[in-house]
Parts: structure tokens; sequence; C-alpha cells
């Protein structure tokens, strides 16, 4: 049988490409390894009210001590995939696509992709964000609208609104918990001055319902977010796989891992494995759309071209960790409602190093709070006074660092299938560690420089098949995500990007994912 | 300061951080886990361990000043584990979790926690250097 589109991957991308065809009529295959979440419901009260009460080794631990293998092996993961329950998202990873070297390389061989334990950051790009790509936020507006409406964005019209783009379609923002609230009152009283300093303060745009929308129920800030899937508030781009597989609007074949193509008749042969038997298995198709996530997508490229010479450039954007502390909230009582996911963003426009740095400031209300025992400096009784008392007037801001020629890496295939990545973070400029911190001390919030955590690989990697105007080279796209010399071969996840700025780009994949299935359903279309 | 200890590990290592007796659940999953944390080790740092631990009955002084000096790494990923355990023990909940509101109070609280921290880690660093671990 030979079918039309083939999608590899059902990441927020493939999930996007996959409804763009079908909204075009187009019924695709995808292939994917499909790790499911397992069925698990969380109870109908507040998890900590229920912990008053309930062992909860099965939610925190897991029956095969999961949340503590990573622990004993140290192994850097965040706390949310390290959850027994939300381990699937990871699992097989280091199997399946092995990566040699020194970085530490996030993958997921999950229905859904990562995207299954985001923090549902939705933000649009603006033209500023999208340097050096033959694209424009224009191109990708009727994507982004269309998403929204899929998604259920929540999110609000203010200071942020110039660098998250149109507001068009979105719920209302999420309840602020008490601390991030103050911090937004401070700032709107002193923004004059914090503008004229660069700094602007605004709601995060989340995928995260605040109403019952699409027959989805809205966040009860019960604070389970860390610890089950598939939390109906939350938005998964499992979900729309889901309905439309369920509407027969896309081929869904899973336990498949897509090894290379090649051709065979004017046709495209997709290599792959079946990972149930390890049999060899093979489809064919007119054109293949490759959304495997960078890294797995870069591996398929390489491992078709057979090329274990090129060193591919890795973009992402490090990532920066302030611990944000609230003085007067010293003592208070946990904040057991306050949604742990981003409450607030702060866009820093630093003209002095011409750089503008986004940060999401997080809520700690749902991480275990053991995470932070090996963290202070106390004794141990004296360590769990400290989280019991200090805990409570402790967020974090998570500030994305854009990719600069400097901290590229690189990515190359070796001969055993392994990849070779290597990744720069090098050291943050300390004028932007001083800058956050004095805008912070200004809006009643302390972190000092020798508290930040040196920058950390970052989720959103890019850049190795970077989509350009007139293609020149075998590892280019062109503006349909086409790679150079490969007819019918496209790539939509975050490989195209050949700059990652400091924002989460999953919600600009998504709509470049769904631009470039609607540009060759068209063509399709007109043949 | 060779005396005699009482107490398994995983209650003696539960006593230093809770000062309470350790739940069964909890003492189950830890004797399960202690192989596999010791496995990360080498001998010669598993038998280091066991060696300084009979030597005092303050487990939680000798942590502070091995964490401080980085040696012991073995009682400082144990205190470690035990905590991620003891947490999930609804007995725990207020070990954890402040459920009263108290600007002052928690200021002295967390003020005498620094000065005990610092009793702690001289008393840890004698032991230490005492019984040349």
């Amino acid at each position: 049988m030979t079918y039309e589109i083939i999608i590899v991957g059902s990441g927020p991308s493939g999930v996007a490409a996959a409804l763009g065809f079908a909204e075009n009529g187009i019924v695709p295959l995808m292939l994917d390894v499909g790790h499911e979440a397992p069925d698990v419901k969380p109870p109908d009260i507040n998890f900590y009210d229920y912990r008053k009460t309930n062992d909860v080794f099965d939610v925190m631990i897991g029956r095969g001590h999961e949340a503590l293998n990573h622990v004993i092996d140290k192994k850097t993961a965040s706390p949310k995939v390290s959850s027994p329950y939300m381990q699937f998202v990871t699992r097989d990873a280091e199997q399946l696509s092995p990566v040699a070297g020194s970085s530490a390389v996030l993958q997921s061989f999950a229905k859904g992709g990562l995207a299954s334990a985001w923090g549902a950051g939705l933000y649009r790009c603006i033209d500023d964000d999208l340097v050096n790509l033959p694209i424009n936020a224009a191109d990708l507006s009727p994507y982004y609208d269309r998403l929204t409406r899929e998604i259920g964005i929540s999110g609000d019209d203010d200071d942020l609104t110039p660098f998250f783009g149109s507001t068009e379609g979105l719920l209302k923002p999420v309840r602020l918990s008490r601390k991030l609230s103050r911090l937004l009152s401070v700032y709107q009283q002193k923004r004059e001055e914090l503008n004229a300093d660069g700094t602007f303060v605004g709601r995060s745009r989340l995928g995260v319902l605040t109403s019952a929308y699409d027959g989805r129920y809205a966040c009860d800030y019960n604070n389970f977010e860390m610890w089950y899937p598939d939390l109906q508030y939350i938005y998964t781009p499992a979900f729309t796989l889901e309905k439309l597989i369920r509407e027969e609007k896309v081929l869904y074949h899973k336990s498949v891992m897509v090894r290379n193509w090649s051709r065979e008749e004017g046709l495209i042969v997709v290599n792959a494995q079946n990972i149930k038997d390890s049999s060899d298995i093979s489809f064919k198709c007119k054109r293949l759309v490759l959304a495997a996530g960078t890294i797995n997508s870069t591996r398929i490229v390489l491992n078709s071209k057979k090329d274990f010479k090129t060193s591919l450039p890795l973009k992402d954007n490090s990532l920066v960790q302030f611990p944000l502390v609230f003085p007067s909230f010293i003592g208070s009582k946990l904040e057991k409602d306050a949604l742990s996911l981003a409450n607030l963003n702060v866009v820093f426009d630093l003209q002095e190093i011409n750089m503008r740095l986004q940060g999401s400031i997080i809520e700690l209300s749902s991480p275990a709070r053991s995470v932070f025992f090996d963290k202070l400096p106390f004794s141990a009784k004296d360590n769990l006074t400290f989280i019991r008392l200090f805990l409570p007037a402790l967020a974090v801001l998570f500030l994305y660092i854009p990719s600069r020629k400097e901290n590229e890496g690189h990515i190359k295939l070796g001969h055993g299938n392994e990849l070779e990545v290597c990744n720069q973070h090098g050291n943050v400029d300390k004028r932007i560690l001083k800058k956050v911190a004095r805008a912070f001390c200004k809006m009643g919030a302390f972190t000092h420089p020798l508290f930040v955590e040196p920058p950390e690989h970052a989720i959103h990697y890019g850049g190795t098949l970077p989509m350009v105007l007139n293609p020149d080279s075998d590892y280019h796209c062109s503006t349909e995500g086409e790679i150079f010399g490969e007819p019918g071969v496209h790539v939509v996840d975050g490989s195209v990007l050949s700059y990652i700025p400091a924002k989460n780009l999953s919600f600009t994949l998504m709509a470049n994912a769904m631009r470039i299935a609607d540009h060759i359903s068209k063509g399709i279309k007109e043949k | 300061m060779n005396m005699s200890v009482p107490g398994n590990e995983a209650e003696r290592i539960y006593h230093a951080i809770f000062n309470r007796k350790i739940p069964a659940s909890v003492q189950y999953h830890f004797e399960i886990l202690l192989k596999k944390i010791e496995s990360r080790y080498s001998n010669e740092e598993v038998s280091k361990y066991f060696e300084a631990i009979n030597k005092t009955c303050d487990l939680e002084a000798l942590e502070v000043a091995s964490r401080h000096l980085k040696k012991l790494p073995v009682l400082t990923e144990k205190f470690k584990i035990m905590v991620y355990l003891a947490e999930t023990c609804p007995e725990n909940y207020r070990v954890f979790i402040n459920e009263e509101q108290g600007f002052i109070s928690a200021g002295i609280s967390l003020i005498s926690s620094l000065f005990r921290t610092g009793y702690k880690s001289v008393k840890g660093m004698a032991i230490i250097t005492v019984n040349k671990i």
C-alpha cells in the first residue's frame, strides 16, 4: 500500500501537521513509538488535603521506586518527568535514540511527545523572534489563530502583548498565586520606571483551561500538575491526536521506530523497526513529513544519507534558574491551591547588549519538598525547618537565553547509530544577572547572582536543518520544510529554526507545521 | 568514641532526621534501596561509611559535616533517600508543609536553626577529626 503522506512523530509538530492535513481532507499515516500514559486518575480533592490522611508512595515514589532511581543514578531530569506516573514520557529514550557525548539530551517517545509533560507555555513569535527565517509572523498568524481555537489558551492583553502577539481567542488568564499577585501589583505601581529600564511583566499564555472547553474541564487548582498525566485542563497534543484518530482523520501506527528512508520506483520507503518484536518493517509513501523532534529527525536524515562525517549545528535557548524570595511570605501557609506552572512572564529588553530575554515565573507548590533537601546547606532537621517555613516564600524564574553563535553546539552521527551531541552553554553575562536581580528587587522579590544555577541545556533544540530562502546545501530546507535534494521529504519540527529566541517555541513549531501541511495539501490538490 | 549504637541503620537514620520511630513501610522500602545506593560507590567508601556511623550516636552532626567536607557521600545519599521516602507518609505531612501563619515565630525558628546547624557542623567536624574519618 502506498500512502499519500507519512508523518513521523506525534509531538506538537506532528499533531499540528496532521491537523493541517485533516482540514484539507487528506488522511496521513502517523508512525510513532507512542508510549501511552498509565491509566490513573487523581483523587477529586486537593493533593495536599489528600496527603494528610493518605500514603502517597505510589504517586510520589512508585512501586518500582521509579522516582528514586533518577535520584540514585544522579540523572538530571525535571521533577515532572521523574515522577512515577509521568515516566512514560521519557521511557526507552536512551535505548531507542542513543546519544553519546557529554550533553544530557531530553527525548520522548510518548504519544504526544515531550509535550505530555510540558509546562504548556504557548507563545506566538513576533518578527523579531524569527530572525534569519524566510517566513514572518504574518505567515504564521492564521495557524496561530486556528491552533488557539483547537487548544484553548489562557492569557491576557497586557504589557507583554507586543512580545507575545495577538490576544485573539484567549481564555481569561489563570488565577495568580498570592505571591505572584503581589509581584504583579508592585510592577503595576512602578511600571513606568521598570518599563524605562526595559523590564516588562504580564500574564503567561498557557494551554491551561480556565473554563470548560471542547469537552475538557477547567483547571481545579488541585495541584496534581507534577504527578498525573492527561489532566484535561492542561492541553497536550495527544488530545488532538486522539480526536483525529477517533474521527478517522489520521491513521495511527504505534510501536514503530523510524530509522531512515530510501527510494524505490519514485516512491519514498520509510524503513522502521517494530519495537515489540524488533522486526524490520517498511511503509511506502509519496511524501514524508519528519516531526520526530530535532534530535531524532536529524538522526533520521543523517542515517538516510549514511553521513557519518557531517557535523550539523545544534542550537538551543539555554535556561538559567533564579530563585526568587518574597520575604513577607516567610512562615506563611503553603498555598496549596496555586497553579504550579508559569503564572507570570517577564521580558527584559537589554539595549546595552542588544538582547531580549524572556522568562517564566513559576510557583513551587507542586514538586516534592524533598527535592529541595539536598539543595539546602543546613543540618537534616534544620533543612526540614527551612523547607517548611521558607519554601512558601519561594518562586523560581526560568530565564531563557537566546541561541548565539558562541554557544552553538553540534550533532553528528556515529557508526553505531549513536548521535554525538555536544552542547555549549558557557557563562551568562554578569550584566544579565545583575539586571535581573535589580529588577526583581524593585518588585519586592529578592534574588542574587550567587544563587543562580549555571545554565543548563534547555529542551528547545533546533537549527540542524535550517529553513532558508534559497537552499543550497544537503542540510538546508526550503520555506516548505523540504530538504534540499530530497523531493517529498519535509521537516516540520524545531530542526528548521536557524535561531532559537528566548521563548518557548512549541506554539510556533505547531503553527509552522500546520502551515507546511497546508502548503503540501494545496500542492496535492492542484495535481 | 567507639560506642555501641542501638537500632539498625534505617532506624538510626530516620531517627536522626525525624526524631521518631521509623514507619514500617518506610523501613521496608529503604532497606530495598540500600543495596542500590551502595552499589553506586566503591567498597572502600561503603566500608568507611559503616565504620563512621558505628563511631557516633549523632548521625545528623556527622552528615552535615561530611556534606560540607565532601566526605562520606554514602551517608549523605542515604539521608536524602530517607527524606524522599518519609515525605510520602501522612504522619510526616506537617514536617514538610506549613499550615500555620506566623512570620515572627518562623523567623525565630529559622534563626535558631542557623545556630543549631552551626553547632551540629562543629560537632560533626570534631567527630570526623577525632575518629580520623
